[in-house]
Formats: structure tokens, sequence, C-alpha cells
């Protein structure tokens, strides 16, 4: 369990940090989630939940994915810096992607109409891998904040699809297995995962998690939009017809996830050391060919 | 022969550790409660031949449902060798995490910490932890 956890029941729930929707570069959206998740293992600063958008299209590969594998977005940097006006409007879209690896599992992203979150949590225990629980509560809150402006969604494990999959996996072995899993779909919203959330029939959010000492870093990535550079996914807009911005919802998806978790988001800014650490997480890894090239 | 896992050293962090053979040399791995606890391995990481670690060093990863997680040295010491065939056969580390799912060796460097637990103690780690 998340150390606040076991505060849920009491009277006062536990303070947490609430970074508002910005845009920045995706080494700097990596880095920035790094640092936050490694201070808040640490207990310098409280659970955080971040909002933030990608100022220009970008591909994140999963941890261990391949480079290779990302060859028809091709344009390895991370950190090209573009301005940025804090709104989708703000994306800088010239055609190019940018890629950047990220510490987190799953497939590969292309951020371009999106809200992405990262959440940071300490840990109380020693348990390795994922916290499923997290992914759940989170994903069900995001449920219930598109209900409430229109759009209907559901976790796939409780689609059509996903009983009729089961059905077929129960009479044959043909998708269990190492190689079956790894054979997965390179990009990440052509994939499907239990806790992921499903509209109209296509993914419109998923999550993944990296484990660092003392905590956990979750990131998940909500489509509003269809990217010309991914046009074979369609977001919410398209699916549901109502036209979302990112200021829009994120208030409301961080109020259920404080309800949820029994957390008092506060606004809050990130500290000097965790720009410190920021700035040198960025250098060493998400802006370095290095890191991205490294499978 | 089978390696009996009331003889071997438990790391917090789920991590085992065999020095029965009295070489210096710890074989290390992961326990069944941390294997069923990641679910579903997909990608594991291993550390380079030569390697030098010191306690609670990361030495490897693994991805379990979307999930990356480190995984900790117990012991200080150069690494001396790697089962290289394992992330290609991560079903045989599911199946048997004491024989053949073995991770590294490491050529020791100085004492085991105090930290590491018994089995007894590892069993009551596990099971508080449910």
């Amino acid at each position: 369990m998340w150390v606040g956890h076991a505060m849920t029941q009491a009277a006062s729930p536990t303070r947490g940090r609430l970074l508002p929707f910005a845009l920045h570069d995706a080494a700097a959206n990596m880095a920035t989630d790094e640092a936050i998740a490694e201070a808040v293992a640490l207990k310098d600063v409280a659970p955080t939940l971040r909002f933030y958008g990608w100022s220009r299209p970008t591909l994140s590969l999963g941890y261990f994915q391949s480079l290779n594998d990302a060859t028809p977005w091709s344009d390895p940097t991370g950190c090209v810096a573009s301005k940025a006006d804090g709104t989708l409007s703000g994306i800088v879209d010239d055609g190019r992607v940018d890629i950047v690896r990220r510490s987190t599992g799953g497939g590969a992203i292309l951020h371009h109409f999106e809200l992405t979150y990262s959440l940071s949590l300490p840990l109380s225990d020693t348990g390795p891998g994922a916290r499923e629980c997290v992914y759940q509560t989170v994903h069900q809150c995001v449920i219930e904040s598109l209900a409430d402006v229109g759009v209907a969604a559901m976790p796939y494990r409780d689609t059509t699809a996903a009983a009729e999959k089961l059905s077929r996996d129960a009479v044959s072995d043909s998708n269990t297995g190492l190689r079956s899993k790894r054979d997965e779909p390179f990009l990440c919203f052509q994939r499907r995962t239990d806790e992921d959330l499903i509209c109209g029939g296509y993914k419109i959010a998923g999550s993944a998690q990296r484990r660092v000492r003392g905590g956990v870093l979750q990131h998940g990535s909500l489509l509003l939009r269809v990217s010309r550079h991914a046009p074979s996914l369609p977001g919410i807009n398209e699916l549901s017809s109502v036209a979302i911005e990112p200021h829009e919802i994120e208030a409301s998806i961080a109020a259920k996830v404080g309800t949820a978790m029994g957390i008092d988001w506060q606004s809050g800014d990130l500290t000097d050391s965790e720009l410190t650490a920021s700035k040198r997480i960025r250098q060493q890894r998400y802006a370095a060919a290095e890191w991205t090239g490294r499978r | 022969m089978s390696r009996d896992t009331t003889k071997l050293r438990y790391a917090e962090t789920h991590e085992w550790v065999d020095v029965t053979q009295d070489d210096g040399i710890a074989t290390i791995g992961i326990s069944k409660f941390a294997i069923e606890a990641l679910n579903d391995l997909v990608y594991m990481d291993l550390p380079e031949v030569g390697r030098t670690l010191k306690v609670g060093d990361e030495f490897g990863e693994v991805e379990s449902v979307k999930a990356v997680s480190p995984l900790y040295s117990p012991v200080s010491g150069e690494v001396v060798e790697v089962h290289s065939d394992l992330p290609d056969n991560l079903e045989g580390l599911n199946d048997d995490p004491y024989d053949f799912g073995w991770i590294v060796k490491v050529k020791l460097d100085g004492d085991l910490p105090d930290t590491l637990m018994d089995y007894a103690a590892y069993e009551k780690q596990c099971s508080e932890a449910g």
C-alpha cells in the first residue's frame, strides 16, 4: 500500500501537491517526473499529481522498447525547445516528432493532443511490481470525470471484447507465453490491458509505472483528439464529439483522485532541489542520445 | 540438485542469496513471493560481468504489468557470471525461481550484511505483507 493509504479512513486527509497543466518538451517532462518521484519517495515533498502536455508532438518509448521500432517517427532528439502558451493550441507541429524513452513500462505513445499526468506516491512496503490499485483508482476517477462532461468510457476488462478474448484464450494457448507478450503492437494505444479505458471501442487512456526505492511513479495519457502523426488512433473528440481542453477536466480528475486516495491536493511548485535534480536527470538521461538509443 | 530454500538468506527487497558453496561466490535470484507479486514478467535487464556492486545497488530491472521495477543487490562484490539465457526464458523463472531462475553470481567483498534474513524471518515478512 502507499504510505497515505492507511489514512484514507481518518478524519484528515494526507496533504498532497498539485502541479497544474503546462506544456514542456519531452526531456523536461520525463526528467521532471523522475525528480519528483525521487523526492516523494524520500518524503522530501508530499505525494504529487502533475498534469502536463508536450510542446511538440512526441513519441515516448516504453522503457524496454527498441528505438528501431520507432523508425516511422525518427527524430530522436527529445529536447527541442519551442514556444508554448499552456494550451493545446500552443503545441508546435512542424511535421517532426520528437522521441524520448520513458522510465515507465508499456508501449510507445504518440503524445500530441493529450492530457498527460504523473502521480508520485511514497510506498510503505518493499513488495516489487505494479501497484495495480493505483491504476484502478486513477482510471475510475477519469471515467467519472469524463461522464461529467458527457463521455462514456469503461475499463477494457468490462468490455465485450475483453470477455470474448478471455473466452478465446480459455480454449487456446496462442496468446500466452513470453513471445506473445513481447509481440504486442508497438503503440500503447493499439494494445489492451484490463485497466485501459475504452470509448467507442477504442482505447482513450492508459497508464504505466516505475518503481523507485520507497515509491512509485505512474504515468498516464488521456487521448483528447486524434493526431496526424497517429491517424489510426481516434481521441475523445472523434469518438464522442465532445471537445475537451486539459484545463476543463484536470481539476475534476484531481478532486476525484484526492477523494479516492485521501489526499488533499494543494497547488504547488517544484522545489529548488527538484529543479536541480531535473536538470541533471535531463542531461544524463532524457536529452541524451545514449539513453534514447540504449535498446 | 534443487536448492534448499531454508538454507538461503533473503533481503528485505525479496532477493535470495546462496552462499552454501563456501567458495566466496554468492548466487542471487528473486524469491517465489516476489515473482508472484510481479505477476507476468515480460522483460529483464542483467548487469555486465565485472561490474562492482554495493549492498542496495540496482543490478537489474524487470517489467511486468507495465511496471518497471529495479532489482537490488543484497551483497557487495563483483559480478562474475550472469544468467544470460534468463531474459528470454522468463517462464522458467516463474516455474523455478531457485534453480533455473538464478540471476547473477557475485564474488563477495567482505561479509554478508547483517540485514539479510534467514528463511524463518523472511517467511514472517512475507506473511505479514499478505
